[in-house]
């Protein structure tokens, strides 16, 4: 299994007025080359700091530990912040949440991406630069790509300004894109124009694609494997297919219960009661614990990361039992 | 693509950036405009100062001691605002000086901001020991008062042009730089600041390019206030002797001057004085409208 990405033990911890904060808690992850890997979880289990912190973009007084973190052989834990820096952007490109805020309004679009070109590829030729630039607008999808570059970011739509990110994520063709909710603020149909064109780009430039969302539905539909996360930890790996057909993990499969289908829509959603455990009070134990309908006394105790086949994994106590 | 073609029209009359936006909004404000204009007035008087003055400036001729403005009786053509206790020319000393006042105070707050700004954004971004350092400094010279500080500077360094830019910047750039600082700590949390960081900018990068564009409004609107105070500062420094040294001439040096005949030649005296006073109240009101077009809380 040569992995583009492979991330080992992974915790990032923030302290707190109220105490230490694990953000992520033991997270072990690899995206292959070419594929589109979903990264599934409600608000604050983890999703984001994850990646951010493979990147090094993590503030103090947040702390990042990790047993290995490889991108095409290379340890990112042993590489100067000079090194890193060369990486974001140029190896691995991050889309982030919030596209209507993510451009800086004092500049035109042009600008932006003719300025991160610049700054991974220094002696680029001005004139070869703006060409890229033009050429990345196009490739996504903007009309007028040329007369458009003279623009300002609060002279486009939302989902024109997330395209336009996109095209800046993607100017130094990246190994590597991490598209961190890239469609929360923008319109049902908008959003699958976007979520097309980052399939696009995947198929026409080769990278890897590591979905962030919250929304099991998209993963479902366009990523290769998914990996669930809940409260820091990942909890089901799997083939998107098998996961979504038959999952394991009792948070799985709540969430999938409590998502509405055009299939059925006369069956009724099922929430998972309870709420996301308080990050500073977590127990050692299963963190699914207070809200599995299936708990039994030995899920009190640590949990490791279960294969189930070669590519499926879950982090529960029944998995155990089974085998 | 006809659709497309369509829309574009509209689009397009809004293509300006934010800063050409708020330019737009302070010249539809008439009072700012004319007083803008009044400061740019003084400029030029400053720079064509040696064709615009009747007289040479330092030519005494004593003669004319004290000799009143030309409108009132013993006045003479060409020495229109009268003669000071050593004969010369009071309109001429005053084009003058307005060299010395609009110099002065162009210097330092161009000074003052530019270190304030890059101090404020160093402590603003990189926090950290850095921020604590800059930080204190500030606290500490702003516990000093302005202006007795930089008589006690003035007096050991003694007077001159150079001596008065130093002792008027000394904390000058406390201002700009806790306006920076303060305005940078916001604006590092913002989204385009992450998505940066994300894509591989370097942090000297992040700083002159994605913090310091969106933040300029407020330092140019400080730094407009600023020269105001600047200039009544340089003016008060002179007056006491301090700042520019006889022959050179500055409106607070001609104020001073007049000071002693007050009762029998009032000219020499309130002239530079309403001199001081119009070009500080011109500043404060293009400043004021300056303000009012950077506010985003003001908005169109």
């Amino acid at each position: 299994m040569s992995e583009l990405l492979g991330i080992r033990g992974l915790r990032t911890t923030f302290p707190t007025r109220h105490g230490l904060v694990r953000a992520v808690d033991g997270v072990d992850l690899d995206v292959r080359p070419g594929e589109c890997l979903g990264v599934v979880g409600e608000s604050g289990s983890g999703k984001s700091v994850t990646f951010l912190s493979v990147l090094g973009l993590v503030r103090p007084p947040g702390r990042v530990e990790a047993e290995a973190i490889t991108f095409l052989g290379r340890n990112l834990l042993s590489l100067a912040p000079t090194e890193i820096r060369a990486i974001r952007g140029r190896d691995i490109a991050v889309t982030m949440q919030d596209a209507l805020t993510a451009l800086n309004p004092a500049f035109t679009v042009e600008t932006q991406i003719v300025e991160t070109i610049e700054a991974h590829e220094p002696g680029i030729a001005k004139g070869e630069a703006r060409a890229r630039a033009i050429e990345m607008l196009r490739l996504v999808g903007i009309p007028d790509a040329e007369r458009r570059l003279a623009a300002y970011p609060h002279q486009f739509s939302g989902g024109m300004r997330q395209r336009v990110m996109v095209a800046i994520a993607l100017a130094c063709r990246p190994k590597l894109l991490i598209a961190d909710e890239p469609t929360t603020a923008l319109d049902v149909t908008i959003q699958s124009q976007v979520l097309d064109l980052i399939d696009d780009m995947r198929s026409e430039l080769g990278m890897s694609v590591v979905l962030i969302t919250h929304d099991l539905g998209i993963v479902a539909e366009r990523c290769d494997r998914v990996a669930v996360m809940y409260a820091g930890q990942v909890v089901e790996t799997g083939p998107t297919a098998e996961v979504v057909a038959s999952p394991i993990h009792p948070y799985t499969q709540g969430l999938l219960r409590s998502m509405p289908s055009l299939a059925h829509l006369d069956a009724p959603l099922v929430p998972i009661d309870g709420t996301v455990p308080d990050p500073t009070r977590l127990s050692d134990g299963c963190r699914f614990l207070p809200r599995c309908p299936h708990a039994v006394e030995a899920c009190a105790r640590p949990i490791a990361l279960h294969a189930v086949s070669p590519d499926r994994a879950a982090r529960c106590v029944l998995v155990e039992v089974a085998q | 693509m006809s659709s497309v073609d369509a829309a574009l029209p509209a689009a397009r009359s809004r293509e300006e950036s934010i800063l050409a936006g708020n330019l737009r909004d302070f010249l539809a404000n008439r009072m700012s405009v004319a007083a803008s204009l009044i400061c740019l007035a003084f400029c030029l008087i400053a720079i064509f100062a040696p064709m615009l003055a009747p007289q040479n400036p330092y030519e005494t001729d004593l003669l004319r001691r004290l000799q009143p403005p030309a409108w009132m009786d013993g006045g003479e053509r060409g020495f229109w605002l009268g003669c000071d206790a050593l004969g010369r020319d009071v309109l001429s000393r005053m084009i003058y000086g307005t060299r010395v006042s609009i110099m002065i105070g162009v210097a330092v707050v161009l000074l003052a901001t530019v270190i304030g700004t890059t101090l404020g954004l160093l402590a603003g971004y990189l926090r950290g020991p850095v921020d604590i350092v800059i930080a204190r400094v500030c606290d500490i010279l702003l516990g000093f008062p302005y202006l007795i500080f930089a008589i006690g500077l003035m007096a050991m360094m003694g007077p001159g042009l150079q001596n008065i830019i130093l002792a008027l910047c000394y904390k000058e750039w406390v201002l700009p730089c806790r306006v920076v600082r303060a305005e940078t700590l916001a604006a590092r949390e913002q989204d385009y600041v992450e998505a940066a960081r994300a894509l591989g900018a370097s942090r000297w990068h992040i700083m002159r390019r994605e913090i310091l564009p969106n933040i300029l409004s407020p330092v140019i609107v400080v730094a407009t206030f600023r020269m105001a105070y600047i200039i009544i500062a340089e003016a008060s420094l002179s007056f006491l002797g301090l700042g520019v040294q006889p022959p050179t001439a500055s409106w607070g040096s001609l104020v001073a001057d007049g000071r002693a005949f007050l009762l029998d030649a009032w000219w020499v005296s309130t002239f530079p004085g309403l001199a001081i006073l119009a070009l500080v109240l011109a500043i404060n009101v293009a400043s004021q409208g300056l303000r009012d077009a950077f506010d985003p809380r003001l908005s169109r």
